[in-house]
């Protein structure tokens, strides 16, 4: 397949713009398709994923992250917060909200990446 | 104002678009449009229905931290958020 896809391109509002995608960067060709696609380990890695060591890397991992994501990712994630709580929270916009919550989640999904692949 | 004319195709948003809807997907706040596109992608690209799988399961993961085991620092700055808007927030 040729070009970039029509899809969205007349839309104009993609939430999270490229350069906000720096997480993901290099995974992608220059039309947007995987240059590399995802290794599979979601299925396989489940069991180890909650082994207690692990939930200390992960805790570890989300303590290390940049203020603002960590603020996000913890009031979301850890604590199960809905979005619009959280913006109320930190007085930040849903789209910004998302787009740190997008760049935590995909920080600690590589991370979780590197130990499920070796 | 013109309509959708066709059932939208896996093609119609790239995966580096697909990957980047994913936080509002799981969020349920993709319009109705955006989140068939999506769909339509979704059931065809593998390489994308695998990162969704893998997002679900690093927000599992993180889920399980207990507020309690964080580290003291991280827990105050919490704490101080939440004393912070029961503070700031009007009165109803």
């Amino acid at each position: 397949m040729a070009g970039a896809a029509p899809g969205l391109h007349e839309r104009q509002h993609l939430p999270v713009d490229d350069s906000e995608l720096e997480e993901d960067g290099g995974r992608f060709s220059q039309d947007g398709w995987w240059a590399t696609p995802p290794v599979h380990w979601a299925d396989e890695a489940v069991d180890r994923m909650v082994a207690p060591e692990q939930a200390a890397r992960v805790r570890q991992l989300v303590e290390e992250l940049p203020h603002a994501q960590r603020q996000v990712v913890t009031l979301r994630d850890v604590e199960g917060l809905p979005s619009a709580d959280v913006c109320r929270i930190l007085g930040i916009s849903e789209g910004n909200q998302r787009v740190l919550l997008h760049r935590a989640r995909a920080r600690i999904r590589r991370h979780l990446e590197q130990e499920a692949v070796w | 104002m013109t309509t959708r004319n066709a059932k939208p195709d896996a093609h119609d948003i790239t995966c580096r678009q697909a990957v980047s809807l994913m936080t509002d997907y799981l969020d349920d706040a993709l319009g109705p449009d955006d989140r068939a596109l999506m769909e339509a992608h979704l059931a065809e690209c593998e390489g994308c229905a695998e990162h969704l799988r893998q997002i679900r399961i690093t927000v599992a993961v993180t889920g399980r931290i207990r507020e309690e085991d964080l580290a003291p620092a991280v827990r105050d700055d919490l704490m101080d958020l939440y004393r912070r808007w029961r503070r700031d927030r009007p009165a109803s």
